[in-house]
């Protein structure tokens, strides 16, 4: 089992209003999987995605990834931890304006203390096809292509599993689906484990398991 | 490290605006305390000089004891072989030039009005060079042809209604306790620079003065002047040994000036202090505003990088990265800035200075900025700029990821 989420609950205290953003979920999810998350908009996909990713603790229950508990963990194992077995893209790409594609997807090598592997950094970025944009800044890159980088970024690191949070809302429809492709691509050829949020249907199809989540709680 | 200080350099080019005005702000502050460390420097190395060629002096050697002893005792403890040890220092280099001396006090008349003196006895030729601090208002200076003739502060010459070429007697006790007199001419008045020396300032030939304090041979101090102050350090040793066997004793020129040169010092390095103090806050204040902005704009960047596994510590190093090469480039162009108004005001002909209180003349300021208390600036407007980018390195650090991420 790669990651277990047991009656995992997260309420958001909000002046004297608690909002139950998740609700006693129950999740397993194996190496290899490829998964989407469905669900609208506060449904609680986010939340999810951020407590399976070590962004954030549960209120209750328990997340273990590899069968270690994520709750038990300082801060800055937390960050070791997220760095080796977990990458990330976002809606909005988030990648630094300030590094070009290259430092880009070499950045999370470089926050380790070893010497980075060049070779591994040219060969994920050309496995999503952008060898010739190395120099480029990100606002010098089209959207798809920003996805594409924050996909490398994530996939640089080979971690156990790559949460996406809605990585092709702000993707127009043609460039939403090519990006899934290429997610889907790489858990064939490479068996990356991803676990994707989305509220499109068209998106969603292209998983191999889909949960659908609403009010905090998943409707499996 | 280096990778933090490229992500430093990187997000300072991409706020380069803002980043311009912080380092303009180090850059404006250090320049200021280098003036004003240039401006100091400078009245204290004249001040210094003014002390030195003013009649103290590098070195002054004397008969041991008689420093100890009181002003009536003192022509008791001369140096009574002077040519055996005028034989010596002539053979230590580095000295410009000796000039044996004999202090004596009492009392002097004009006929209508009397006053106390303080006089030294020197010879003409050499006191020229040394008294550099009594300038000469009406005159001549003394003169070896001229061996009754001497020169009186201007305050003196006032006290006793006299002027150059009236004939004053000069009233003083002898060694063995008689008091002799004589009659000399005011050839020239001097201004000191401090009005308490010039109310009693009384230079004398010393032959004469030997002669009529029945001293022959004799001096109360050999007053040696370097080629440069530089090298007391390298000479005194030298003097030292020629002082030992002939039961002789020196004191160097900052021992002699005491709280003549001390005290301004401690002014100055006090005013120095505080406004090295109020430039440092200021320089503080503007780079956490600078880096507190920063972090505002990049608290999702920070939310990001976190995510991907970037440690608290790394975030604060980021930050710090950013204040470090702030204040670095800042501290640069600070260094150049202060040379670069310091040569224009030098060339513009310095800053009038009124005369300090105690003194008759006022002098033109130059800025003489060094270039150790340059590096030393430097190194404080770094560290403190770089201090300066704690806190909001702090604040980045423990941000929480998830708000963070959700930030817009």
């Amino acid at each position: 089992m790669l990651i277990r989420a047991e009656n995992v609950s997260k309420i958001y205290e909000m002046g004297k209003v608690e909002i139950k953003a998740l609700q006693n979920v129950n999740l397993d999810i194996e190496k290899g999987d490829f998964i989407s998350l469905m669900g609208p908009s506060g449904a609680g996909k986010s939340t999810l995605l951020h407590i399976i990713g070590c962004l954030d603790n549960p209120t209750e229950g328990s997340v273990e990834i590899y069968g270690q508990k994520i709750q038990n963990m300082k801060d800055s194992q937390l960050s070791v931890f997220r760095n080796r077995h977990i990458g990330f893209i976002f809606q909005s790409f988030n990648l630094m304006s300030v590094l070009n594609v290259y430092e880009n997807v070499e950045y999370p090598l470089m926050i380790r203390k070893k010497k980075v592997d060049k070779e591994k950094v040219f060969k994920t970025i050309e496995s999503v096809g952008l060898l010739d944009y190395l120099k480029h800044r990100p606002d010098e890159l089209s959207g798809g292509q920003r996805q594409r980088v924050a996909i490398a970024r994530a996939l640089v690191t080979d971690p156990d599993i790559i949460l996406a949070d809605e990585p092709t809302a702000n993707l127009d429809s043609k460039t939403g689906e090519k990006i899934i492709s290429l997610l889907l691509e790489l858990n064939s050829i490479h068996n990356v484990t991803f676990l994707f949020s989305t509220h499109n249907d068209n998106v969603a199809k292209y998983a191999k398991r889909v949960i659908h989540i609403l009010d905090g709680q998943l409707q499996q | 490290m280096l990778f933090y200080i490229k992500l430093g350099y990187r997000n300072l080019l991409n706020n380069y605006r803002r980043s311009l005005k912080t380092i303009l702000s180090i850059a404006i502050g250090l320049s200021a305390c280098l003036l004003a460390q240039g401006f100091m420097s400078y009245t204290l190395l004249g001040l210094r000089e003014s002390l030195i060629n003013g009649g103290i002096g590098h070195i002054q050697i004397y008969q041991k004891g008689y420093l100890k002893a009181s002003n009536d005792d003192n022509l008791r403890h001369l140096i009574s072989d002077s040519k055996t040890v005028f034989r010596e220092l002539s053979n230590v280099p580095g000295i410009k030039l000796f000039a044996p001396r004999i202090n004596f006090q009492g009392m002097i008349s004009s006929g209508d009005k009397s006053t106390i003196f303080m006089g030294t006895a020197g010879l003409p030729s050499r006191e020229k060079k040394l008294n550099s601090l009594a300038s000469l208002k009406q005159g001549t200076f003394l003169e070896d042809k001229k061996p009754f003739g001497i020169v009186i502060g201007s305050g003196l010459a006032r006290k006793l209604h006299a002027g150059v070429g009236d004939t004053v007697t000069l009233m003083s006790t002898l060694k063995g306790g008689g008091v002799n007199a004589i009659d000399v001419e005011v050839i020239g008045i001097v201004e000191a620079q401090i009005k308490a020396y010039d109310d009693v300032l009384l230079l004398a030939n010393l032959k004469t003065i030997q002669t009529f304090m029945d001293l022959p041979n004799s001096v109360s101090s050999i007053i040696l002047l370097l080629n440069q102050t530089e090298n007391l350090g390298k000479i005194e040793p030298s003097i030292q040994k020629i002082c030992n066997p002939l039961g002789l004793e020196y004191r160097t020129w900052n021992q002699l000036a005491g709280v003549q040169y001390t005290q301004p010092k401690m002014f100055y390095d006090l005013i120095y202090l505080l406004i090295m103090i109020i430039i440092v806050l200021v320089v503080v204040l503007s780079i956490i505003n600078t880096l507190n902005l920063t972090m505002q704009e990049r608290v999702k960047e920070i939310g990001t990088i976190r995510s991907l596994g970037t440690t608290r510590l790394q975030v604060g190093k980021i930050f710090i990265s950013e204040s470090f090469l702030i204040g670095l480039l800042g501290g640069f162009f600070g260094i150049i800035l202060g040379y670069a108004l310091a040569g224009i005001f030098n060339a513009l002909g310095g800053i009038p200075i009124p005369p300090p209180p105690g003194h008759a003349k006022g002098y033109t300021a130059f800025f003489k900025p060094g270039f150790i208390p340059a590096l030393w600036l430097w190194m404080l407007f770094l560290m403190t700029a770089t201090v300066g980018g704690f806190y909001p390195a702090f604040r980045a650090a423990r941000l929480q990821i998830v708000e963070a991420l959700r930030w817009i």
